[in-house]
């Protein structure tokens, strides 16, 4: 059932088996699962149907950092949550990216890549999208990967018709929660507050928090305050370690007709360092993609490369537009996006400034470091030595990442996929929740989405959302069967 | 030892200088050496050995290029 009515629902259920705060990916996914085995699933969903102005205002944010970064743009507040304007950029990460990298790094998690492929062919079923993909070795330290499409899925509108039929799930529409009551180490009930200002207590056996990768923060933060301090058994962590993937353009490149690149429907190729490289070289994973260029851009980086180059520029001037087998000699821009170190001073707090229900906006503290620019350096470094030992291209770095300038604000700069927060640790003194997602030191409160992510790798993060979120609905249905 | 050119990377040549670990791993990368033992090398490192490349105006380049 599909309802705008919380007194309504308040009144007629008095315990549900599950409460799902948030209706994105993460939270229809388990809504779903949970329900199919006849399990009474409350999703309450703080927007309506399509995004309204005036709530997607309760989204944003007080933002401290030199770089751009909007979550009133970037989350949406609505059905299916940001799954309604994301790209459809799906890839799994690699299994590196959840053990030991570079030491004094914290980018381990308390599970492998294994524990996590289980789920893998059901939730490329959920995102349509075919199975992983081969990587091909490009020389010692760099491989090509493919990315893969989701159409892209948008989560309420794809399972909106299952929504308003299913008999045990009850989906609320402008349901926002505001509180959550715990009593000896249990979430006895949580408050939601419709779009009158009404405030319903509702009860749950297990409550989940999927609201997104800063608004689960958020949420318990305010929780936290409220309980005294009795929500999370160690503070410590909680709204620390927060990551974004950072976005920058870190050059340009012409490529040879015998670089055995394969441009996507996006006109991108994709290529990511081996797992040694990333451990002998101290960085953390990136992506870089190849941007192809029309013919005209073409000449342009060639005239550039030509004032260091002259004969090499002549020479790949007289070549351009000509096929060299099946490829044509071209430009790329070179773009990247990689794996940020998860810093405790990136971090989301409570702001003093308060939504229109009292409750504290967020303030999100965000910079980048050195250890980013060593990793989008080490990435372009590594393309640039292959292409030209193999004689298939020559790139060339922008003048800020030689210079140690400072970040070009007026580029992508973030992909808008907010991790961490409430990291997953097996000690919780180091994360908010264990490795199933459940919060520390309480029995029913669990956390599903990418602010559980204690390392964010450099792959999209929406494949490993669904993925998580499918584990945690099963490790929820055998703790009651 | 490496006779890579990083002047436009910003980037000194390879030594052991360990609070410059970061910066002197781009010339191992290039000069394709390990890093520990250009790091704790001298330019005698047998580990070190000049891959051809050079880095000219940004561009990262054969060192026949011209």
């Amino acid at each position: 059932m599909l309802t705008q009515s919380l007194p309504e629902v308040a009144q007629g259920q008095r315990l549900w088996d599950a409460c799902i705060i948030g209706s994105g990916p993460a939270g229809i996914t388990i809504a779903r699962r949970l329900s199919a085995r006849g399990w009474r699933v409350l999703l309450l969903e703080a927007g309506q149907a399509q995004v309204e102005p005036d709530l997607q205002a309760d989204q944003r944010g007080l933002v401290m950092s030199d770089l751009p970064l909007d979550p009133q743009v970037s989350r949406l507040r609505c059905l299916g949550g940001s799954s309604n304007h994301w790209g459809g950029f799906c890839q799994a990460l690699d299994p590196i990216d959840f053990e030991p990298k570079v030491a004094g790094l914290p980018t381990e998690w308390p599970i492998r890549a294994s524990d996590l492929l289980p789920w893998a062919h059901e939730a490329e079923q959920i995102l349509e999208i075919g199975p992983t993909p081969p990587t091909q070795a490009y020389g010692d330290q760099l491989r090509i990967v493919q990315m893969r499409y989701s159409p892209p899925v948008q989560f309420g509108q794809k399972y909106r018709g299952w929504m308003e039929r299913d008999p045990t799930t009850v989906v609320v529409l402008g349901a926002c929660v505001t509180d959550l009551h715990e009593r000896s180490g249990t979430i006895r009930s949580i408050t939601a507050t419709d779009r009158l200002g009404r405030r319903f207590e509702l009860r749950s056996r297990q409550v989940v928090l999927c609201c997104g990768g800063i608004e689960n923060a958020r949420l318990l933060l305010w929780a936290h305050a409220r309980s005294g301090g009795r929500i999370v058994s160690d503070p410590t962590t909680l709204g620390r370690y927060w990551c974004e993937h950072p976005h920058f353009t870190l050059g340009e490149a012409v490529l040879d007709g015998e670089a055995p690149f394969t441009y996507d429907a996006w006109n991108l190729a994709w290529l990511m360092p081996q797992p040694h490289a990333i451990r002998r070289l101290g960085m953390l994973n990136i992506g870089l993609r190849l941007v192809r260029r029309s013919r005209e851009t073409t000449q342009q980086i060639i005239h550039r490369l030509a004032c260091s180059a002259p004969e090499l520029g002549q020479h790949l001037m007289r070549q351009a537009g000509r096929r060299v087998g099946r490829r044509l000699v071209c430009g790329v821009l070179l773009r990247a996006a990689w794996e940020q170190v998860p810093r405790p001073w990136n971090r989301i707090v409570l702001s003093h400034e308060l939504d229109r229900w009292g409750v504290p906006r967020p303030e999100i503290h965000w910079r980048l470091d050195e250890q980013d620019r060593h990793t989008a350096r080490t990435g372009a470094t590594l393309l640039g030595a292959e292409l030209a030992r193999r004689g298939q291209g020559r790139v060339r770095i922008d003048d800020w990442l030689r210079a140690d300038a400072g970040w070009p604000v007026d580029d992508e700069t973030v992909g808008n996929h907010h991790m961490g927060g409430t990291r997953m640790s097996r000690d919780p003194h180091e994360g908010v929740v264990d490795p199933n997602g459940k919060v520390h030191g309480l029995s029913n409160l669990h956390v599903a989405g990418s602010s559980v992510f204690p390392g964010c790798g450099a792959a999209n993060p929406t494949l490993t959302i669904v993925q998580l979120a499918l584990r945690l609905a099963d490790h929820l249905i055998g703790q009651h069967t | 030892m490496t006779r890579v050119n990083l002047k436009s990377l910003a980037v000194p040549v390879a030594r052991p200088c360990p609070r410059r670990r970061m910066l002197c791993q781009a010339a191992c990368i290039l000069a394709a050496a390990p890093v520990h033992g250009a790091l704790q090398g001298s330019p005698a490192d047998p580990t070190a050995r000049t891959t051809g490349l050079t880095v000219r105006d940004g561009w990262i380049l054969r060192r026949a290029d011209r």
